[in-house]
């Protein structure tokens, strides 16, 4: 019979010819359910009186897993007995369950993964679950979908098995929920992040790949993660080969999609039918418990598909009783819905019990109150008593008139009363010491399992776990409050587990501090905390964080189910403030100390560049930021010599000979970036006398060249326009008029040779008002040497280092260049005159009628560079300008890097007039002021670098268009113009000014192109649209106002300087 | 015998619920029993008609015990049982005692109208059992096995057969009882009734409304009454059996229903919603409902709503016919009670009926809330208490006739069907 059979099994069990493998990680990793796991492993807990790990088997069961190995680690033998005294180990179940023991030191499911790969154990596609499942979800179909992936794409390693929820579902985790980023074709999971409850996250960054390469994508914050893994048999291999991966989903899964070199491909399967989630923790133990007994999980019911033992009853309003009228009730007891009685409890006259669940051999002593608990077996209550909320351990004993509040874990065989008041959030556990339970104690009989479980873990293998646990336990008894445990009763033997404390220097992982383990935990509504995900539990009502009080306002209302909301348009700053901020900061704090230590001590250039590169490498910052906290700390230690010029300029070429060197070996030169952060550093602190000096410092120590100087110079940053503050910018107009007196200079030691006279000239004018000793040492080394490098070898001052020592000075520079520029079209401060009254009018009114284009303008380059990269990298072309070439190589260039590189707008505009000749560039933007005039010259100086020949098209162009119209305007020209423009158009929509492109959670505000992103979300889309319309005008008005910034570029600073 | 893997592997996928329906279950069943017992080594190993039988019976046990919902399982036990004893006495008729004269007290315990009357065959379980009464009579081990196994295999074929053609012969006689022009109400989704509206709609022009009792419905899951309607408005001639592939539906092994049928007999169909059924009763004919059990006091399990249902037709004074396979004949008196829509039947106290195995409140079958309740409404789950039962007890007073494979009867005849079909001694497996 046996060989018919066998084969009749065969086609019953399954129709697949591979015999499907599970693996279980059956143990948590952590330490969420202490102290009822002290001794016995969390998957062996019951839930509704079956153990945990039967649950999983059944749910294993239903795909028709035919080999389960189950990974232990804690308690392993405890683990193995239950295994192999379960039904699935008799001969008929079907099911091939193998024990793995991993070794003590695997302390992740990574750990757990690679030594199944030492195994070998895995020969096909594999589930992967945790040992706390309970799932009625086909997994087999979604099995027979990652197969059916797998044939065409082997890419595909795994398939993740989530389910939808809606946001105040209370199976949905609070305290570790995550953020899927996926392609709603397909389904495949672009990209993954965790999401902590507290502190609330509010943004998820998007790496721009993925939006640059798929026209879809869902952000979806809805998706209840079952960890239900579908794995190929790579996945193993993959931990083995990345030795840090530690957590499935927040190291593996996120480490696989932000990998460049694997390649790999998750999907996701969203369950539409079924029920699945994790006993993750106490709160969702309380979740999943009633669930079960609301019958969510049906067919995995108490009296249906039941994985424990004994059958139970079902009864009118989801009460559950063991069969077999092993049951007594008391005529007068109470019994509530979702209930569920194990075999042989009793129940006491008038005792209520409601929503909870009563383990086998429970007492329920008279008048006592059960609410929303859970009772594992033989524990017995006293009369009088009332539970909430709580967890109560095997065969406690809670004596008369006791109160268990509400979040209280009670571990096994603990004695409590009478009139035991047990705190809210308490956790008791035994005393370990046998006499204290005998004389605490009584004549109770439960020295019996006590020894065996005490054997037991005497026995057990894994003494290295029991040891760190005795410790712990040794510890926790030692600091016991004699008060505490006096009103627990008078014949308790509890002692009491402290919260837990996290040391400062200890690196704790943010899903562990305490107050999202308050998300975690049973009973804890957690009201006063302010949670990221308005739909968990708590409001913004709270006044608790108020920095972030602003935010929680705007997002309070939002629905975060899936995405759907958009951002808030008028308040893009903070998001990515915060982001930042907490980084940036403790990076900077670091450097500044790190460079401290390198002056004090001595250190020499190199080392103490290692040490900032290996700074940057751990906190991941853009190289900028090490930029400018390397400049900040240089010029810092400048000290501000008293009494002129010389002292000062002698402290200052000591500084910069001793350590300007390291500024170029932080891990990349970028020299106008070096003197933009020298400006900014000096511009917002005590030492903007100070630039010109430094700068020249820098020149003459080869770390800037004359080029970069004029690059810098030409840049919009340099004259502080996108800065705020008016004092702030008008320290960066004087470093930019030190700058452009500079490149004077420069000039003129170029024209040295041609033009005699006028040089002579400038000279003189300078001579007039400086001081002799610095006159003198320039007029010689200009008129005598030429070259750059015969000059560097001199140790004579470069030019312009005197100018802005004083503000006289620059009123003597302006002079010099009025007569080089004869048109100064426009003046920010003062009061405008000539010809260019028209556009600098203009341009204020703009500015103060448009707020919005002010608080966009200030992080314009950051948005335009990211903007850029979006036109660099997405499928359409979409800049066709005449500067094209360099549009995209600044957009390739900017890619992912963080490198902060002005607007490509500018750029193009910059390096050509770098290329031009100044004349070119005064002629230039001489006719281009007169334009600017009227206003509507959008984006039209990029192309001034093309010569005189352009500008008149340009102008052409200009006067043929109608006002605010180059968006739509039909000319190829104009096209091309606003095709250009497009990242500013982007700028607006997109809102998030990282470099990375951030979205924030509840919504997708990441449809970065019109044409080609289009995110998932209409809502989203139609407020983007309208407030895109809002924009509109302000749009224009921006253009021309950067137009007018880019005519005005050289011009504008003497004026400035005029004031 | 009854620990095979097949029998397991049967068990669990009940328990699973990865096989659901009454004919399903009941064909799976049957199959699983010629299965075991025509395998060669089984049939040596009986020796004697009650160890047979104990076989035949600890399976049942198994396969009820994992799905006491699907009463089809044990009735098709009882059924199997009926036919092997039945075919042993044929074989070897029983010595009937000279000194039995035909007496009062023998024609009363005799007490059913049985075609192979068994001689002293008990009622329930407080008389002896027959088998063991039989043991002397029996022949040995191995003439048993050589002549009788065969013959059981055979008896078993016959259930199977029985099983496989239950539409054909419920629908035998529908275009008697349904006429032209008549507007007949059903609910939700059953097999029989839509053969039986098929079988008929070649003769006969008639409407048919279907009222929607599901939760909920979507163009990727619809609804049973989706499913109904669709495949009566359909034109397609072998409907009935390609029926979307609903987890209930039938199994691979199923037989044509309806084979006269022309191609393009449409049936005018009306899908509304439960809530209208009420007003609308007024304007039908019939009301007909598949059933998911008959018990022997003639009341019935039908789909959740059909109490409601026929409470309205009862109202409207509209007949009332349900229509069932004999497989669903279940020999039980007692779930009506406390399984009653009311809500007044078993409230606080456990149990409601007097010492069932199978609780007359979880007679309905309380299913996953899901259905009615999404996910999506988080905030509700947790305050509000969902109930979806699958099944309504509707009493045998609102029945007007059960159509069955064997032809019509009235609820009050239907215990003797029970009688018939199975021995009592096997009501309690």
């Amino acid at each position: 019979m046996a060989p018919k059979s066998s084969s009749a099994k065969e086609q019953l069990m399954s129709e697949e010819d591979e015999v499907l493998q599970a693996v279980i990680l059956a143990d948590s990793f952590n330490k969420r359910f202490k102290p009822l796991t002290t001794h016995k492993p969390r998957c062996l807990l019951p839930i509704c009186n079956a153990p945990l790990l039967d649950w999983t088997f059944e749910s294993l069961a239903l795909a028709g897993v035919q080999e389960i190995f189950v990974v232990c680690r804690s308690h392993a033998d405890q683990v193995k007995t239950a295994i192999k005294n379960s039904k699935w180990s008799k001969p008929n179940a079907g099911i091939k369950i193998v024990p793995i023991v991993t070794a003590k030191e695997t302390f992740s499911p990574g750990d757990a993964m690679r030594d199944i790969y030492t195994h070998g154990i895995i020969t096909s596609d594999f589930i992967l679950v945790t040992g706390d499942l309970v799932s009625n979800v086909r997994i087999d179909e979604v099995v027979r979908e990652h197969k059916e992936r797998r044939k065409t794409n082997k890419d595909a390693i795994m398939t993740m098995v989530v389910k939808e929820s809606g946001p105040k579902h209370r199976t949905r985790p609070r305290g570790d929920s995550s953020v899927f980023i996926l392609d709603p074709e397909t389904s495949e999971c672009l990209h993954y992040e965790a999401v902590t409850g507290y502190p609330p996250k509010k943004y998820a960054n998007i790496p721009r790949e993925i939006l640059a390469e798929h026209p879809e994508v869902e952000v979806r914050n809805d998706l209840i993660d079952c960890s239900i893994d579908v794995c190929s048999v790579e996945v193993p291999s993959l931990f083995q080969d990345n030795f840090d991966y530690g957590d499935l989903r927040r190291d593996f899964v996120h480490g696989i999609l932000t990998s460049d070199l694997l390649m790999k491909n998750i999907y996701c399967y969203i369950a539409k039918d079924g029920y699945a989630a994790r006993v993750r923790d106490t709160r969702s133990y309380d979740s999943v418990s009633k669930d079960i007994l609301s019958r969510w999980t049906f067919p995995l019911v108490p009296d249906d598909n039941y994985p424990g033992g004994h059958p139970y009853e079902h009864l009118r309003g989801n009460k559950y009783f063991s069969k077999g009228n092993s049951v007594s009730l008391s005529r007068t007891c109470k019994i509530g819905n979702n209930t569920l009685i194990g075999s042989g409890s009793q129940i006491a006259d008038n005792a209520q019990v409601s929503a909870s669940v009563l383990g086998p051999r429970c007492v329920i002593g008279t008048g006592s109150t059960i609410r929303n608990s859970y009772l594992f077996e033989g524990v017995v209550v006293g009369a009088n008593c009332m539970i909430e909320h709580s967890i109560i351990g095997a065969d406690v004993q809670i004596r008369e008139n006791s109160r268990v509040a509400k979040g209280c874990l009670i571990a096994d065989r603990v004695i409590l009363g009478p009139r035991a008041n047990v705190k809210a959030f308490e956790k008791l556990s035994r005393r370990t010491e046998e006499s204290d339970e005998d004389e605490g104690g009584d004549k109770h009989d439960n020295a019996d399992p006590h020894e065996d479980v005490d054997a037991d873990d005497e026995h057990g293998d894994d003494s290295d776990i029991n040891e760190e646990v005795d410790s712990e336990l040794e510890e926790v008894e030692a600091n016991q409050d004699s008060v505490a445990l006096a009103r627990l009763g008078a014949d308790n033997n509890a002692i009491i587990w402290p919260e837990p404390v996290i040391d400062d220097d200890e690196a704790v992982d943010e899903l562990d501090l305490p107050n999202n383990l308050r998300l975690m935990r049973i009973g804890d509504d957690a009201t006063d905390l302010v949670l990221s995900d308005p739909g968990s539990v708590t409001s913004s009502e709270s006044d608790s964080e108020s920095d972030s009080d602003e935010e929680d306002e705007q997002f309070g209302g939002s629905d975060p189910s899936s995405s759907t909301t958009s951002l808030p348009l008028n308040a893009p700053n903070n998001l990515v403030a915060q982001a930042d901020s907490a980084v940036i900061t403790e990076f900077q704090n670091e450097v500044t100390q790190s460079l401290e230590r390198a002056f004090a001590e001595g250190h020499s250039v190199d080392n103490a560049a290692v040490e900032l590169k290996t700074l940057r490498m751990a906190s991941n910052v853009p190289l900028k930021r090490v930029r400018e906290a390397v400049v900040a700390a240089i010029v810092n230690r400048i000290k501000i010599v008293e009494g002129g010029n010389v002292p000062q300029r002698k402290e200052i070429a000591s500084v910069i000979d001793r350590w300007g060197g390291l500024i170029d070996k932080i891990g990349g030169i970028d020299a106008v970036e070096t003197i933009e952060v020298l400006q900014d550093h000096c511009a917002s602190s005590s030492r903007l006398p100070l630039f010109g000096q430094i700068l020249a410092a820098l020149y003459q120590d080869d770390i800037v060249e004359e080029d970069d100087i004029r690059t810098w110079h030409a840049g919009p940053a340099s004259q502080g326009e996108d800065v705020k503050s008016t004092t702030l910018q008008a320290n960066f107009k004087k470093c930019w008029a030190i700058g452009a007196h500079m490149i004077k200079q420069f000039d003129e030691q170029e024209t040295d040779d041609e033009s005699h006279e006028e040089d002579a000239k400038v000279v003189t004018a300078n001579r007039a008002q400086e001081e002799n000793d610095d006159e003198s040492d320039e007029d010689e080394s200009e008129e005598s040497e030429e070259s750059e490098k015969e000059k560097k070898n001199t140790s004579r001052e470069p030019p312009g280092v005197d100018e802005n020592i004083s503000e006289d000075e620059e009123d003597e520079d302006e002079d010099d260049e009025d007569q080089d520029v004869k048109k100064a079209p426009a003046a920010i401060t003062s009061a405008p005159e000539g010809e260019s009254d028209g556009s600098a009018e203009e341009k204020e009114a703009d500015t103060k009628s448009s707020p919005v284009t002010k608080t966009i303008s200030k992080d314009e380059d950051d948005e335009s560079e990211e903007d850029k990269a979006n036109a660099g990298t997405t499928p359409s072309p979409i800049t066709k300008n005449i500067s094209e070439d360099e549009d995209t190589e600044s957009a390739e260039e900017t890619g992912e890097e963080d490198t902060h590189i002005p607007p490509h707008k500018r750029t193009s505009t910059t390096s050509a007039l770098t290329q031009s000749e100044s004349e070119d560039e005064e002629t230039g933007s001489e006719e281009e002021s007169e334009v600017g005039g009227r206003k509507e010259t959008p984006a039209v100086a990029k192309s001034s670098s093309e010569g005189e020949e352009e500008s008149e098209k340009e102008s052409e162009e200009e006067d043929s268009e109608p006002p605010a119209a180059t968006k739509t305007s039909s000319e190829d020209e104009s096209e091309e113009t606003s095709d250009s423009d497009d990242p500013h158009d982007n700028t607006e929509k997109v809102e998030v000014k990282k470099p990375h492109s951030n979205a924030v959670l509840d919504g997708p505000s990441n449809s970065t192109s019109n044409e080609t992103k289009k995110v998932e979300s209409e809502e989203s889309e139609d407020e983007e649209e309208g407030d895109e319309e809002d924009y509109e005008d302000a749009e224009d008005d921006e253009d021309g106002e950067d137009q007018e910034d880019e005519e005005e570029d050289v011009p504008e600073p003497q004026l400035d300087s005029n004031s | 015998m009854a620990d095979s893997p097949a029998v397991h592997a049967l068990a669990a996928k009940l328990r699973r619920r990865q096989l659901v329906g009454s004919r399903t279950t009941a064909l799976a069943t049957a199959h699983l029993l010629r299965q075991v017992l025509s395998s060669p080594s089984s049939s040596a190993s009986f020796s004697s008609l009650p160890d047979l039988l104990a076989t035949i019976r600890a399976i049942g046990r198994t396969l009820v015990d994992a799905q006491p919902h699907e009463h089809a399982v044990a009735n098709t036990v009882r059924r199997v049982l009926h036919h092997v004893r039945e075919e042993y006495h044929t074989l070897y008729p029983p010595a009937r005692s000279a000194g039995d004269a035909l007496s009062i007290a023998q024609f009363v315990r005799a007490g059913q109208p049985r075609v192979h009357s068994v001689a002293g065959a008990g009622r329930g379980s407080t008389v002896q059992r027959s088998d063991e009464g039989e043991a002397d009579a029996a022949p040995d081990a191995d003439a048993f096995a050589r002549t009788l196994m065969p013959v059981v295999v055979e008896a078993i074929q016959d259930v199977i057969d029985e099983l496989e053609t239950v539409y054909d012969n419920i629908s035998r006689n529908a275009k008697d009882h349904i006429h032209d022009d008549e507007i007949i109400l059903t609910l939700g989704k059953s097999h029989t009734v839509e053969a039986f509206l098929k079988a008929a709609a070649p003769y006969r022009k008639y409407t048919v409304i279907i009222a929607d009792t599901a939760p909920s419905s979507s163009p990727s899951n619809p609804s049973p009454a989706h499913q109904t309607a669709l495949s009566l408005s359909s034109p397609s001639q072998p409907a009935s059996t390609s029926a979307p592939g609903h987890s209930r539906t039938l199994s691979t092994a199923n037989p044509q229903s309806t084979t006269t049928r022309p191609a393009h007999n449409q049936i005018t169909t009306l899908l509304i919603p439960f809530s209208a059924t009420y007003a609308l009763t007024s304007r039908i004919h019939k009301l007909l409902l598949g059933a998911h059990a008959i018990l022997a006091t003639g009341g019935a399990f039908c789909e959740a709503g059909a109490l409601g249902a026929v409470a309205a037709a009862r109202g409207h004074r509209v007949p009332v016919v349900v229509l069932a396979g004999g497989y669903k004949m279940t020999p039980r008196w007692d779930w009506g009670a406390g399984a009653s829509g009311d809500g007044k039947g078993s409230g606080g106290d456990k149990g409601g009926g007097g010492g069932n195995s199978v609780g007359s409140y979880a007679a309905r079958d309380f299913g996953d809330p899901g259905a009615v309740l999404g996910w999506d409404e988080g905030a509700l789950v947790d305050s509000v208490q969902v109930v979806n039962p699958r099944w309504d007890y509707v009493p045998p007073e609102l029945v007007d006739v059960f159509i069955t494979n064997d032809g019509e009867h009235p609820p009050s005849s239907v215990y003797r069907l029970i009688k018939e079909a199975y021995d009592d001694e096997d009501y309690e497996l």
